[in-house]
């Protein structure tokens, strides 16, 4: 899968741009990133594990002492010391993005310092980084909590890529190392369409600063989806593959987005006529509310694919809970909302002093302060992140939990019930199953929606 | 008067199977002498799944056509349905030989083998080789080739192909009655002959049949047919989701949904209640219209929504100048205009068949329009065929019809 063509990277020989990836997630994220596209430009490995230094493929890798890890606080200064060629780099570049995993030890740390070094540094700074699965436990998941509000002190804006929404509409059957590499091919795609949006490229661009000004306000709020496709009808088979990948939940999350970013490159004989569809399409999903932002970056090489890059922002607790077993995922999420709530309040003075190179930078992992009026703001904010479940979803999800958070604390964990009855197909029990887009058509349809209906009254 | 050409069109549905008995007039057009039906027995989403049950419904319907046309039928075109029938668009080449002056019959042969050099998964047989266009000489939309000097010839196919032993089951099903096939004719085909003119086909129409257990759909671009398929969803579905949603007998759920449902939601009051008499077997009860109409509209919106993603995968919809056609049993749902607009955003329509005389309540019914569409398309094939096969044919085929009469 190339999302990068040969045409693009001649023009990008000497890049305005670094990509830094931070830690083991990083480099990861860079190596599937040269995998797809050999000679990516502007590539920057850092990591304080030699060994997975040594097996990348980044041709720039720039290694730290192991020593440099976790509850170490850094200092600019002796960052700039660790790091010379690093500090080179930043200041050639005119913006950075920086990639990592957020949850372990190093790139949880690292990376806000890093965002607070590129900012000293007066230079553009993006974040994209993974929150991780929920199987990888309370602590990473505080962790990982704590770093991501760092982040978003220290850049211009932060790209989240929750690796929980991004598997939730795959089998549970589905091997571990196939939803790594949904994660990573879900960088591998933001990546190539970040750079067109910031380098201002093709003939409609979108500009950074509207960009950049729609990451800001919805700090952590957003999703994308991307596709491409060739030959007669390929708009809409891209525009399909789009819509299907898992973070967009079909367009269904578009309707409460508040900014959409259409990124629409491939063949230089993209049409009038594709664009419009395009457009148009998109139109029908977003609500009225909803901006929508057009690129087109036509390309040189005659039959490329047509790839669609869709980002979406929200407004706070706008973006709904994600698709598949619902109750399942609210009594997750809400479940973890507490948690994270209690365990890792953020001090509010570990604030980093970004101008001040001298200054000591703060161990991101925050001491619990004795304010509770801080706590409070701690744990408001973490739950604006991972977004309120409103009340008409919950009313649908469990009547009684609604009840309990609405009249008290709503922070109580709600306990989710799994349904073991099988769908019902009536005259189709016995008959060769309907199957469309892996669903079983056969079933009523209002049960696959979980449609309410009222029920008979027998008289 | 002296008789023209009778054909007869044998639809087996999954909810009835119907028969159409017509002659075909020398301007295309065809005459209804009768129609014979009977509800289906042994049919599931337009497959055999009861051999003899079929079976005996097609006598019973072959006997009714009989007595109302007063023709006793020996052979009958037969339209074929079903989830895997499945289709595709390919082009033959044919290069022509250097002694050749002209392309002739033999050379639109080869090149239709040619598109046909294709690998169908082993279970499945060709059914439908339909030119779409000519290229000579990369001259493109040639409609005619014959005659025509050239050294190399194209041809685009829509080839459509299904399961060969599913087929094979309704063939053997008539066999069984000592019935000869004519031909097979996707059903989506036979339809389209009687909703479309062929203006609507050159502007670019989308046909939709929407039966009881299949929804068949077929589309025209520039006089060509370019897409079609089935979807193994249809009227049964709608009545089996009623069935388990408002916890009610079948037979009762059928009746439900054909005289109080509504496939639009707007179409209930708040509160509104549907009263349903006892009957033998089955206590009476209230229903909301409400529920009712939200079963009806998930289930229908959801099909639609299929078929307009499968139609946009083929083409623009804006290119669908003329509109789309419904026609099958469901088209007479309520509401099924405004939910077809709204999802396809496109003029939708619910023509009655043309070019076709006979007792009005025959064509003007969406539920023949299959059974009517072959007897039209025979007469189609019958009008291509030069004169001196024609009377062979004929003579061969169809002496038998003339008996009776």
């Amino acid at each position: 899968m190339s999302h990068f063509s040969s045409s693009s990277n001649s023009q990008l020989s000497t890049p305005s741009y670094r990509i830094i990836g931070v830690g083991n997630a990083g480099v990861n994220f860079l190596d599937r990133l040269l995998l797809s596209t050999p000679s990516f430009p502007g590539l920057i490995a850092l990591n304080n594990d030699a060994e997975s230094l040594g097996a990348s493929v980044v041709p720039h890798q720039l290694a730290l002492p192991a020593s440099v890890a976790a509850a170490q606080p850094l200092t600019l200064e002796k960052m700039g010391v660790l790091l010379p060629g690093l500090f080179e780099e930043i200041k050639k570049a005119s913006f950075l993005i920086l990639l990592g995993g957020l949850g372990g030890d190093f790139g949880s740390t690292f990376l806000p310092a890093l965002a607070a070094f590129c900012k000293a540094a007066k230079k553009v700074t993006l974040a994209c980084v993974s929150l991780p699965f929920a199987f990888e436990g309370k602590k990473t998941q505080s962790m990982a909590t704590t770093s991501l509000l760092a982040l978003e002190r220290e850049c211009d804006g932060v790209l989240l890529l929750d690796n929980n929404r991004l598997c939730v509409t795959r089998s549970s059957t589905v091997a571990l190392a196939e939803t790594f590499r949904a994660s990573d091919e879900a960088f591998v795609a933001l990546l190539p369409a970040l750079l067109t949006i910031m380098l201002n490229r093709g003939p409609v661009r979108i500009t950074k600063s509207h960009f950049l000004k729609a990451l800001k306000n919805t700090p952590q709020k957003n999703c994308f989806g991307y596709g491409q496709a060739q030959g007669a009808n390929r708009l809409h088979e891209a525009l399909e593959r789009t819509l299907k990948s898992p973070l967009l939940q079909r367009g269904r999350v578009l309707a409460k987005a508040s900014t959409v970013f259409l990124l629409l490159r491939g063949p230089k004989d993209i049409s009038f006529a594709e664009v419009q569809t395009a457009m148009q399409e998109i139109e029908r999903l977003v609500g009225e509310e909803g901006d929508i932002q057009l690129s087109l970056q036509p390309e040189e090489v005659e039959g490329a694919p047509l790839k669609i890059f869709l980002f979406a922002t929200f407004q706070k607790e706008s973006i709904s809970a994600p698709e598949g077993p619902l109750e399942s995922r609210s009594s997750h999420s809400s479940s973890f909302m507490s948690e994270a709530a209690v365990s890792s309040p953020v001090n509010s003075s570990s604030s980093l002093a970004p101008t001040n190179l001298g200054a000591p930078l703060p161990a991101v992992r925050a001491l619990p302060t004795a304010s509770s009026e801080k706590k409070k703001d701690a744990s408001q904010e973490i739950n604006d992140f991972f977004g309120e479940i409103n009340e008409e979803q919950l009313a649908e999800l469990a009547p009684t939990a609604k009840k309990k958070l609405s009249s008290s604390s709503q922070r109580k964990s709600i306990q989710g019930s799994l349904d073991l009855k099988p769908l019902q197909r009536g005259r189709f029990d016995k008959s060769e199953p309907t199957i469309v887009e892996g669903e079983d058509l056969d079933t009523p349809t209002y049960l696959r929606l979980g449609l309410k209906l009222h029920g008979v009254d027998r008289s | 008067m002296p008789r023209e050409q009778l054909f007869v069109g044998l639809e087996i549905g999954t909810t009835k199977i119907c028969v159409v008995v017509a002659e075909g007039l020398p301007d295309g057009s065809i005459h209804i002498l009768g129609v014979g039906e009977t509800p289906s027995r042994g049919v599931r989403k337009g497959e055999i799944i009861d051999f003899n049950s079929a079976t005996e419904c097609v006598r019973e319907a072959i006997i009714d056509a009989e007595e109302k046309s007063n023709v006793e039928i020996r052979s009958v075109w037969v339209a074929i349905s079903g989830g895997h029938l499945q289709s595709f668009n390919n082009r033959g080449t044919w290069v022509l030989p250097n002694d050749h002056e002209a392309i002739n019959e033999e050379d639109l042969r080869m090149v239709e083998l040619n598109a046909k050099e294709v690998t169908l998964p082993a279970a499945n047989a060709f059914l439908h080789t339909i030119i779409q266009s000519y290229h000579v000489d990369g001259n493109r939309n040639v409609i005619d080739p014959l005659g025509m000097v050239a050294s190399r010839l194209e041809a685009d196919f829509h080839i459509v192909h299904g399961v060969k032993n599913r087929i094979q089951n309704t063939l053997r099903s008539l066999e069984s009655l000592h019935l000869d096939v004519e031909d097979i004719v996707m059903s989506s085909l036979a339809s389209a002959q009687v909703v479309l003119t062929q203006q609507q086909k050159d502007q670019g129409a989308l046909v939709i049949d929407l039966g009881g257990g299949t929804t068949d759909f077929l589309l025209y671009l520039d006089g060509a047919v370019r897409h079609s398929g089935v979807l193994a969803l249809g009227g049964d579905h709608l009545t089996n989701d009623i069935s388990i949603g408002l916890r009610l007998p079948i037979v009762r759920s059928e009746l439900l949904k054909i005289e109080e449902g509504s496939l639009l939601l707007s179409d209930s009051l708040p509160g509104e209640k549907i009263s349903l008499k006892n009957d033998a077997g089955f206590s009476g009860c209230e229903i909301e219209r409400h529920a009712l109409n939200t079963i009806m509209n998930a289930r229908m919106q959801e099909l639609l929504e299929l078929l307009r993603r499968d139609v946009e995968r083929a083409c623009h919809l804006d290119l669908l100048g003329a509109g789309i056609m419904l026609t099958g049993g469901c088209s007479k749902l309520r509401g099924i205009k405004k939910l077809t607009e709204d999802i396809f955003q496109l003029p939708v329509f619910l023509p009655a068949a043309t070019h076709v005389s006979g007792p009005t309540s025959a064509f003007e019914n969406p539920e023949f329009s299959t059974a009517i569409g072959l007897t039209k398309y025979a007469n189609a094939v019958y009008c291509q065929i030069p004169q001196e096969n024609l009377l062979s044919k004929i003579v061969g085929v169809f002496g038998g019809f003339f008996g009776k009469k």
